[in-house]
């Protein structure tokens, strides 16, 4: 529906008839990054324009990953280009097909969001504070995919930290093995007023 | 674009022992999204939320039950479980001397459906002195009446700052 960017009571009512009136505390698009079956194996999936003194919490998305090789889905935090390659923590309930496994560290180079999987990878991550320079920069995640190729399921949930009161500008997603994605759809959005 | 997640309320104290946040459910949502990231307290204790009636008091029969899973990167994996308590009372485990924050979201099924439980399920995500303590919980109320509004409160400390934000699920 169109407008002349000025609202009377009228133009209002119909642009929430139409679900265009803007309100607050909406879950705000701020990018989504796509791969297409076919393209080079992606190692990283950067977020670099995030608009971290606008959100206070961050919900992020992937899906229909799709690689050649299984790794754990993985998340960094850092400034300009540079990211933190050391000191984060997490804690993750796995669940497969298969058996049920806790999974751990007080001392990693990412924060694991996902399973040890290699195809079918959806997850989705809420990120806590990551602009807030006297707080910790928190993540809750879930995670579920294939737990082999395109066999049996993989799942897991879990949450992270990066204990140090820092503030971030850049989300990181990567695998941590040699072995990319040739498939994926990632979208990063701002939770306003959080 | 309007999308399917709608402000409601935010509230916020300092040097308080409680927290409440009152109307902050009615009949135009179902379901509703409570994010937890200002939060700080000195000492250690969990997180806990009681339900408020339309008059902004506090529901408190024992009719709250819970299970918890307390996910720690240092240390095995443990379950909190309790019937008939009068409050949720695992919500997030703090231990903030120098205001680390934390992250918590919580979902909160039917609060305002008169003669219909009201179901919630969190994830959290905070730090103590040996290393991060998370949790992953499910939580249900077993009483019939409207739920309008949040409380959250500790078992003995005061909270030095929380923020608390609520968004209705179109």
């Amino acid at each position: 529906m169109s407008n002349q960017g000025i609202f009377d009571v009228n133009s209002i009512v119909d642009l929430k008839h139409h679900d265009q009136w803007s309100t607050l505390g909406q879950l705000e698009l701020i990018e989504t990054q796509t791969a297409t079956s076919g393209s080079a194996d992606i190692m990283t999936v950067n977020f670099e324009s995030i608009q971290e003194s606008k959100y206070n919490v961050h919900f992020l998305t992937f899906s229909e990953g799709q690689s050649n090789g299984y790794q754990y889905l993985s998340l960094r935090f850092g400034n300009d280009s540079t990211y933190t390659t050391s000191g984060y923590q997490y804690a993750r309930q796995q669940m497969l097909n298969t058996t049920f496994a806790e999974d751990r560290s007080t001392s990693q180079s990412t924060i694991r969001i996902g399973s040890y999987v290699y195809r079918g990878e959806n997850a989705y991550a809420y990120i806590y504070n990551i602009g807030d320079s006297s707080k910790y920069t928190f993540a809750t995640s879930q995670m579920v995919g294939n737990a082999a190729n395109y066999v049996g399921c993989a799942s897991s949930f879990g949450s992270g930290v990066l204990p140090t009161a820092s503030s971030f500008n850049n989300i990181q997603i990567l695998r941590t093995n040699s072995v990319g994605w040739y498939g994926f759809k990632a979208s990063l959005y701002g939770i306003r007023y959080s | 674009m309007a999308t399917s997640l709608q402000f409601i309320k935010s509230a916020s104290g300092s040097s308080v022992s409680t927290l409440s946040i009152t109307d902050c459910f009615n009949d135009n949502y179902a379901v509703y999204q409570v994010f937890i990231s200002k939060v700080d307290i000195t000492g250690i204790e969990w997180v806990e939320m009681q339900y408020l009636d339309t008059s902004g008091n506090a529901l408190t029969s024992t009719v709250y039950d819970e299970a918890v899973l307390e996910m720690l990167s240092y240390g095995s994996f443990s379950q909190g479980r309790s019937t008939s308590r009068d409050e949720h009372g695992r919500l997030i485990r703090l231990q903030d001397d120098s205001d680390e924050g934390a992250g918590c979201l919580i979902t909160i099924f039917n609060p305002y459906t008169s003669g219909s439980y009201t179901f919630a399920k969190n994830q959290s995500s905070a730090h103590t002195d040996s290393g991060m303590f998370a949790s992953k919980g499910i939580f249900v109320y077993r009483g019939t009446d409207v739920v309008a509004g949040l409380k959250f409160k500790l078992n003995s400390l005061s909270y030095d700052n929380i923020t608390v934000n609520v968004y209705g699920v179109k």
